[in-house]
């Protein structure tokens, strides 16, 4: 079996074992189910950022798309489950094309500052519509319309799973992304965007589909946010959630198909246990950030990439 | 092959390119030649579709290709190897070639064509690219611009910064792709590196052409040319 596979299925494997051993406790079980969900949007913004060489500091935009999509046809419509995880995978992929078509307009800064400016439209058409969104207050999702096949989706266990479930399925994606032709152009658009059009490349739409991919799983991610936790608010559209997942790919490592997981594993858990430690918790996550990007400027596990395992996709 | 009418191209407003005419047949090497700021860089640009604003008719195998889309040019048939060879440099030899195959059904046997004449990259193909010497990245950026099977190669400078042995084993691979019957439009400054390989020299200043000559003319008379050149 090819090595690639065997790390990413094996991680799988690791995160399946350590539910069904029952090594979490109720505090880390939940924790790791949050983890899972935003490294799934972790990934969806590596997409973009790791593998095309867009940054956008606008992503939250997508996220809280599938976020809203799927807890206001819930909410206001009574979608059932699976309803509104189709409804917020229509509406993320389509609602990327539009924001893509526009944002691609521009590039390098430009396409950072159009990105941010989308999601602050975003974020302040949440607060203005509060008649339907419920504007800061948001919406709490009840217990009764977070049932999928029969399955409670507020049960502790039963949402570890279901959050395996989609980091998984956005994992391979991203694996069969990363080794396939469509992958190796993004990944040349990245390193070189002129070389790829002279290649006979449609860079532009190449790009676009990238937007496309990125934002539905971003969006993908944000509807099982709202739906495994129970609620969906206007703070997810904040501009904090669109640094996050940069922070986690950037830590974890760019372009790296595990990175965003690892990202984010390392910096919930820094966050959480320099809390512990002192209210002024976000200086010690600071120098520890500062570090990790001085040593390993191409996040950790870009870092062992670049060193020993040039496999690693 | 290819004919270009009156080709006129801007930066801004400002005219770079002023009406420049003339013809490239199959197997030939054209030599665009000229002092630094001719415009002879921006005379490839135009033809690969690179400068937004371009006046004038750009003909390919009979097909008008001037106004298309850039990404479209290379899959007519047109390679070209920029300035700086500008390669995927994180990436590794052999992906870097796969990425120029990637639009060809027949890949397999590209790519052992052009390692075939390029056996020192076959040799490196688990190396990243960006740590090849200045040679070895020449010969990657043409080996990549063959990927595409191109009946014309546009060639900017490619000695620019080698060694004598890498000069002549570029030299040597233009050679036998011109015997292959590939058209090459050649930007050089250095006379003495293209006199041998050049079937016509063009000598472009301030973006018009000022002399023309075939190669074997200039062999047996250089002060005509070298008072273009200012050398």
């Amino acid at each position: 079996m090819r090595k690639d596979l065997i790390l990413h299925f094996g991680a799988l494997a690791i995160l399946l074992f350590l539910e069904l051993l029952g090594v979490f406790s109720d505090y880390h079980q939940g924790n790791f189910a949050r983890i899972l969900v935003l490294a799934a949007y972790g990934i969806g913004y590596n997409v973009l950022f790791g593998y095309t060489g867009l940054l956008s500091l606008g992503h939250a935009l997508f996220f809280s798309a599938g976020l809203y999509a799927s807890g206001l046809s819930i909410y206001h419509l009574d979608y059932n489950v699976g309803q509104s995880l189709i409804l917020a995978i229509c509406f993320s992929a389509f609602f990327s094309l539009v924001i893509g078509y526009l944002a691609l307009r521009t590039v390098g800064v430009s396409f950072m500052i159009v990105t941010l400016m989308f999601s602050q439209v975003g974020y302040l058409c949440i607060l203005y519509f509060g008649g339907i969104t419920r504007g800061d207050e948001g919406i709490v999702i009840q217990q009764s319309s977070r049932v999928f096949l029969s399955l409670d989706l507020s049960d502790p266990t039963i949402r570890y799973y279901a959050a395996l479930i989609i980091f998984s399925l956005c994992l391979i994606f991203n694996l069969w992304i990363a080794k396939s032709s469509f992958g190796r152009v993004l990944i040349a658009i990245r390193e070189n965007s002129d070389r790829a059009l002279m290649l006979g490349y449609n860079v532009h739409l190449y790009k676009l589909f990238a937007v496309i991919i990125s934002g539905t799983i971003s969006g993908l991610a944000g509807a099982c946010y709202g739906i495994l936790f129970g609620y969906v608010g206007a703070s997810f559209a904040a501009v904090p959630y669109s640094i996050f997942p940069l922070l986690w790919v950037l830590i974890g490592g760019v372009g790296t198909v595990l990175g965003p997981l690892v990202g984010a594993i390392f910096m919930f858990y820094l966050i959480d246990y320099a809390s512990d430690i002192t209210d002024a918790y976000m200086i010690i996550v600071g120098i520890t950030l500062l570090v990790v990007t001085l040593y390993a400027r191409r996040g950790l596990l870009g870092e062992l990439r670049y060193r020993y395992f040039k496999w690693i996709p | 092959m290819l004919k270009v009418e009156n080709l006129t191209s801007y930066y801004s407003n400002i005219k770079i390119l002023k009406n420049l005419s003339f013809n490239l047949e199959k197997g030939k090497v054209l030599c665009l030649l000229g002092r630094n700021g001719a415009g002879k860089t921006t005379t490839l640009k135009s033809l690969m579709g690179l400068v937004d604003k371009t006046e004038g008719k750009i003909i390919f195998n009979g097909e008008k290709i001037s106004g298309i889309s850039a990404h479209l040019i290379p899959q007519k048939g047109i390679g070209y190897v920029p300035q700086g060879r500008r390669l995927f440099s994180e990436l590794t030899v052999e992906e870097n070639l796969e990425i120029g195959l990637l639009t060809r059904k027949k890949g397999e046997n590209i790519k052992n064509n052009v390692l075939t004449m390029f056996p020192r990259l076959r040799e490196r193909l688990d190396q990243i690219s960006g740590t090849l010497s200045g040679g070895e990245q020449q010969m990657l950026a043409l080996a990549r611009a063959l990927c595409i099977e191109p009946s014309l190669l546009l060639l900017d400078e490619p000695t620019e910064g080698l060694q004598p042995s890498m000069i002549s084993l570029i030299r040597k691979s233009i050679l036998e792709l011109k015997k292959q019957g590939v058209a090459i439009l050649l930007v050089e400054q250095r006379v003495e590196a293209i006199l041998s390989i050049a079937d016509e020299i063009l000598v472009i200043e301030n973006g018009s052409i000022v002399y023309t000559a075939e190669a074997n003319e200039v062999v047996k008379d250089h002060k005509k040319l070298y008072s273009f050149l200012g050398v």
